[in-house]
């Protein structure tokens, strides 16, 4: 009788499967300004996809909103920008909005992104 | 026929799928808000950091949860309402929020936690902090 205790694999799950469009990207943070990068797939489904920002420029990457003391604050404590993103069935769109505090124009951010060629 | 011996399986995918590369959890304190005055809406933002046994950066998806209620996505936030007594204004400030990420030597957590009661006084500003308790679950992925 086998031993079932050493199948690490179970085939009748969905497993994400990558796509091509597995990249790196750098977005602008502009003053009252909402900037968008589009990475087209063309893939005819809205994907899964995942997102890390380096918010800081320090070589962290954030897999989610950086928490700011205050919402969407540049400016503050600890503060960065806000970015986030979105699919439809032709692109991923990732977003870096202009809702902060101070002068933050001249910017940019650097993010890594996936596209899975399974829908969300 | 049938397999009799499963040491031999072997798995391949037509497409790369995701690797896990750790799974870990981790339990954060963040105490709330103790400003006064005009920061009433400012959260407390508690960091902490674990160390990275991958020792590459990864992507990350996580979940969490506050004083051991329902689990959320790493991305949501909860909001809640509080009155500045003396002139019976209401605003909003946010019960929990965290941030999860990493490089090739650590992760790194915020959770911002700005919940506290009604605002008495009429400046400097008073009110009843609220302490939650964040478990936060997280796996890491390979980037590459």
């Amino acid at each position: 009788m086998p031993d079932l205790t050493k199948l690490q694999f179970y085939s009748g799950n969905n497993y994400l499967k990558r796509s091509s469009f597995w990249s790196q990207t750098s977005i602008a943070i502009s003053n009252a300004t909402t900037n968008v990068v589009t990475v087209q797939h063309d893939l005819g489904i809205i994907p899964q996809y995942i997102i890390a920002t380096d918010y800081l420029n320090d070589g962290v990457w954030w897999a989610c909103p950086f928490v700011n003391p205050l919402r969407g604050s540049f400016g503050a404590t600890d503060g960065a920008p806000t970015i986030y993103s979105a699919a439809d069935t032709v692109s991923l769109y990732i977003k870096s909005n202009s809702d902060y505090l101070g002068d933050i124009t001249g910017v940019s951010r650097n993010v890594k992104y996936g596209i899975y060629l399974d829908s969300q | 026929m049938a397999i009799r011996n499963v040491d031999i399986l072997s798995f391949i995918s037509q497409f790369p799928i995701d690797k896990i590369a750790w799974v870990d959890s981790t339990t954060i304190v963040n105490p709330g808000p103790t400003y006064a005055n005009e920061d009433m809406q400012r959260a407390k933002i508690t960091t902490a950091t674990k160390t990275n046994p991958v020792g590459r950066a990864c992507f990350i998806r996580a979940r969490y949860r506050i004083d051991g209620g329902d689990w959320q996505d790493m991305a949501s936030t909860s909001y809640y309402a509080f009155t500045v007594t003396s002139t019976g204004t209401v605003l909003t400030n946010r019960v929990s929020q965290m941030s999860i990420g990493c490089d090739a030597n650590t992760i790194y957590f915020r959770t911002a936690n700005g919940h506290h009661g009604n605002a008495s006084g009429t400046g400097p500003f008073t009110y009843t902090t609220f302490p939650h308790t964040f478990d936060i679950q997280y796996v890491l992925y390979e980037m590459t």
